[in-house]
């Protein structure tokens, strides 16, 4: 048997002869009480299991109570009316809590854990258990139990924005929560480091504005940690594009929105399409969850629900909310209790027995409608070819406005526009692929002003007939072709990305132009437009911050990445020794360039 | 003090390693027999973020360790609501604090707004650099040299704290070896909405309402026995409203108080529960200012 402790971030094992003596056995062992866990402990014990649910905080919840997470009429309740839910029914159906409680060390046998040590005020304990949960968020138990696990985003481990929140009492009398978030570049861990918890607590006494405050909620609201590789990973282009998984433990829609991180020149393709050339922020895409992405991979009897969940980064964007992670809570929770009571492993639960358990609790309700606008609620049909020609027949504004609008308008329309575009790439027929391909190209010819927006649609479906119109763009910035838009995401923004993707090897000078210069002269006359006045809303930086900082920082960045793709498939030994030298030369042109160079520095080391 | 970087490994779950807020510290941290880094060396170890162990901290950081095993701090104060008179500062570090309470605007009536304390604290460790230790659960305590050894489980594991004097300011002591000496323990709540007339006439054996520093600020305190568990203190908490708006509803509980309150069967409690370690409670004292001055004297002590 092995004893595994983690040591310095590393799970460091040792043989042992037998596990002490436990203090008690339970059939399923929860560690961390989130919204996951919380959810998956009460609904254990509904079912008659004997269960342990094990918290370094002292109370369950999570997000949804320690950290206030409020306002959605899908999230009822204030917090202290959710604390109370929680425990009483904890209480009803007999569930053990352990509080202030540390995993100290897990004893496997084979593929199989088979007890923890728990330390709680100096006092340890040994208890043992015939399942585990682990919803702790940073994978405490998956890696002691040694599953694999991944953090952040590929490039350069960065992580969502974290939250320190208040929750305090309007002048109205209405509670909610204010917020001082995070988002510490390039790196940043959000588990709870000291000094930045300690800095992310100073800067919310800046958000009290006098107001009281009811809970200075004594946690860090994440909202990504640590992936766990489970037997099943969903990805986003799944979700988007099928095939959907027809046995979900699951289900949900829910909006792309990882919160703040402007940087998203270095997300994924599809992150990149969804929100910068689609814009498709206003919608909501489907997620259907099976039950494999619950089971952490060569372990035996461990589930892991809440962020570990195999999903992808961007699938976790929308479905990080505190009600799909307590829907997974529940999945996972109804398998342990159709395994345990059929006695078969975890990867032997049948569906239709489980299934029964999860419509219980409404989980796996099928997804019907074919859109959603998230915001507007509106379902939305998809997009015939006609209807795309005439949806970017127009000067595109800012698809953010739903942010502060929260409407359907015009800019809705286009984005689905785009949407569709690459809907028909990813699974069209040959001939409505063609057929679309055509009208898009004779559009872009025959409509000057408008050709940069056919040519985006072209690009994004990754057809070489836009390049010469995204040349001229990335050529002459501001010219005929890329016109000035209140609002406007800007075309030329979206040309360099696709550039990168389908461009030739012309376009690699100008694009090391506006690397070379820090991108000033080629979005100088963005600030021409009228930018959002984004003053009235603090906090916002969306997807620019109205500054030039802003322009350049989304021109160097999206400009960089195109160059990693363009050299990979034309090869220039001159141009990849000139970014090395940008990449290391220790100058800023603009706030926060210096996380850029350090990306490139990686990407272009291997070039 | 020498206090070294733990290795920072994005790979695995040391995510969540404390880094530097202190001013002194090496690049390859010295291991244990047993493989723990040992993190940090100081003069003084303080288990618990209180009020006393702060006073000490801020007063001499750069030989000085805070371990909380929350995230929040001066819980005695901030977290349980309660007592929240303000008193006068006596000492450079209470005087500093209350400074920067009044700035924040966070007094009024005699007493100071209790919840972003916790922050304000925080805003001052890093004002005087104080090497503070959030998430740390201390595993063990043991004689090393002269000193000691303080092991610790955060979010990354094991880790270790070489310190000459461990000074414990825990409610009940590490290892609840002070449990004892606890008389009873209560739970505050922050009360919102206007319920009618005087609010003393809710007050039993069992609960008071007690005014808070910001207009219409009152706070519910539930009285509980000294064996109280979070779990059961929430359930009496519950109870007790609920009974409370049966007579009137037109107010309703805000929210909780983040940390249990502990009143004490001496004034004055100080033990070695342990071989060479002090227990010193910082929730024994009535006020946040006397506890930031008699911590301020304590790292004067030595």
């Amino acid at each position: 048997m092995l004893e595994v402790k983690m040591i310095a971030g590393k799970p460091v094992t040792r043989t042992v002869a037998a596990m002490p003596t436990p203090a008690g056995h339970y059939d399923l062992i929860v560690v961390g009480l989130g919204s996951a866990g919380a959810e998956a402990l009460i609904v254990a014990a509904e079912a008659g299991l004997k269960v342990l649910g094990v918290d370094v905080r002292a109370a369950m919840g999570g997000n949804w109570t320690l950290g206030a997470i409020n306002g959605a009429p899908k999230w009822p309740g204030n917090v202290p009316g959710r604390l109370a839910s929680l425990e009483r029914a904890a209480h009803k159906h007999g569930a053990e809590l352990a509080y202030e409680t540390s995993v100290a060390a897990a004893y496997r046998d084979g593929q199989r854990i088979v007890g923890l040590k728990i330390l709680r005020n100096g006092i340890f304990r040994d208890v043992t258990a015939n399942m585990f949960i682990d919803a702790t968020g940073n994978a405490t138990l998956a890696l002691l139990a040694g599953a694999k696990v991944r953090f952040g985003r590929a490039v350069d481990g960065a992580q969502f924005t974290v939250s320190r929140t208040y929750y305090v009492e309007h002048a109205d009398g209405r509670m909610g929560p204010v917020y001082s978030g995070k988002c510490r570049s390039p790196n940043v861990p959000v588990a709870e480091q000291s000094a930045f918890a300690t800095e992310l607590a100073a800067g919310r006494l800046g958000f009290r504005n006098k107001r009281r405050v009811l809970v200075a909620c004594p946690y860090i609201g994440a909202r990504e940690e640590a992936g766990v590789e489970t037997d099943v990973v969903l990805s986003f282009r799944e979700c988007l594009f099928g095939p959907r998984c027809e046995k979900p433990v699951f289900t949900a829609w829910v909006p792309y929105d990882i919160h703040r991180i402007s940087d998203r020149a270095f997300e994924t393709e599809p992150s990149v399409n969804w929100e910068i050339l689609c814009r498709m922020s206003p919608f909501a895409y489907p997620v259907s969850v099976p039950y494999e992405a619950l089971i952490a991979k060569g372990v035996e009897n461990l589930l892991v629900p809440s962020r570990h969940m195999g999903i992808d980064r961007d699938v976790l964007a929308g479905l990080r909310m505190v009600a799909e992670m307590q829907m997974s809570g529940k999945a996972a929770a109804a398998a342990v209790v159709v395994a345990l009571k059929s006695r078969v492993s975890v990867r032997d639960v049948p569906y239709d027995e489980l299934r029964k358990h999860l419509d219980r609790y409404n989980l796996a309700r099928p997804l019907r409608q074919p859109h959603v606008g998230f915001y507007s609620k509106n379902e939305i049909v998809p997009f015939a070819d006609d209807q795309i020609i005439q949806a970017l027949k127009r000067d595109i504004g800012n698809a953010v406005s739903w942010v502060f609008h929260r409407t359907p308008d015009d800019e809705d329309r286009s984005s689905y526009a785009y949407y569709s575009c690459w809907d028909v790439a990813e699974r069209g027929s040959q001939e409505r692929n063609s057929a679309l391909r055509s009208k898009l190209v004779q559009a872009m010819h025959a409509e000057k002003r408008y050709s940069a927006n056919y040519a985006t649609a072209l690009g994004i479906m990754g057809d070489p007939q836009a390049v010469d119109v995204l040349l001229e763009i990335v050529r002459n910035p501001g010219g005929e072709r890329d016109p000035l838009v209140d609002y406007a995401y800007p075309n030329r923004l979206k040309a360099i990305c696709l550039l990168g993707r389908i461009g030739p090897a012309e376009a690699v000078q100008p694009l090391m132009d506006i690397v070379a210069d820090g991108g000033e002269k080629y979005t100088a006359t963005l600030l021409k437009a009228k930018a959002c006045d984004y003053s009235k809303y603090p906090g916002w930086v969306y997807p620019f911050d109205g500054r030039a900082a802003g322009y350049r920082f989304a021109a160097v960045s999206l400009a960089v990445v195109a160059l990693d793709l363009l050299l990979k498939r034309y090869p220039d030994p001159g141009t990849a020794v000139r970014i090395r030298e940008w990449a290391h030369d220790g100058k800023t042109a603009f706030p926060d360039e210096a996380q850029i160079k350090a990306i490139a520095q990686r990407l272009f080391e291997r070039t | 003090m020498n206090l070294r970087r733990r290795t920072f490994i994005a790979s695995a779950a040391a995510s969540a390693a404390s880094f530097r807020i202190g001013p002194i510290w090496a690049q390859t941290p010295k291991r244990s027999l047993s493989g723990i880094p040992v993190v940090a060396e100081c003069e003084t170890v303080f288990l618990g973020a209180s009020a006393y162990a702060l006073g000490a901290a801020f007063k001499n950081p750069a030989k000085t360790v805070v371990l909380e095993q929350s995230l929040m701090l001066v819980p005695e104060f901030s977290g349980a609501l309660l007592p929240n008179v303000l008193t006068a500062a006596e000492g450079e570090i209470a005087t500093l604090v209350r400074e920067r309470i009044e700035k924040e605007g966070l007094s009024g009536n005699g007493r100071y707004h209790a919840p972003p304390v916790s922050d304000v604290m925080s805003a001052l460790v890093m004002h005087r650099k104080a090497n503070l230790f959030l998430n740390a659960n201390v595993a063990d305590i043991r004689r090393a040299g002269r000193g000691f050894a303080v092991e610790i489980i955060g979010p990354d594991g094991y880790s270790s704290i070489a310190a000459e004097r461990v000074i414990d300011t825990m409610p009940t002591a590490w290892r609840d070896a002070g449990a004892k000496a606890v008389k009873e323990k209560f739970f505050a709540a922050p009360l919102v909405g206007k319920p009618k007339g005087d609010l003393g006439r809710f007050a039993t054996d069992k609960r008071e309402v007690v005014p808070g520093a910001l207009p219409g600020e009152n706070i519910l305190k539930v009285r509980l026995a000294a064996d109280t568990d979070w779990h059961n203190a929430r359930l009496a908490l519950y109870d007790a409203f609920e009974k409370m708006v049966a007579e009137d509803d037109t107010f309703s509980i805000g929210g909780e108080a983040t940390a249990l309150g502990h009143l004490y069967r001496e004034a004055r409690t100080q033990a070695a529960h342990l071989p060479g370690i002090v227990w010193h409670p910082g929730a024994q004292y009535p006020d946040l200012m006397n506890a930031l001055t008699a911590g301020e004297l304590c790292s004067k002590s030595k």
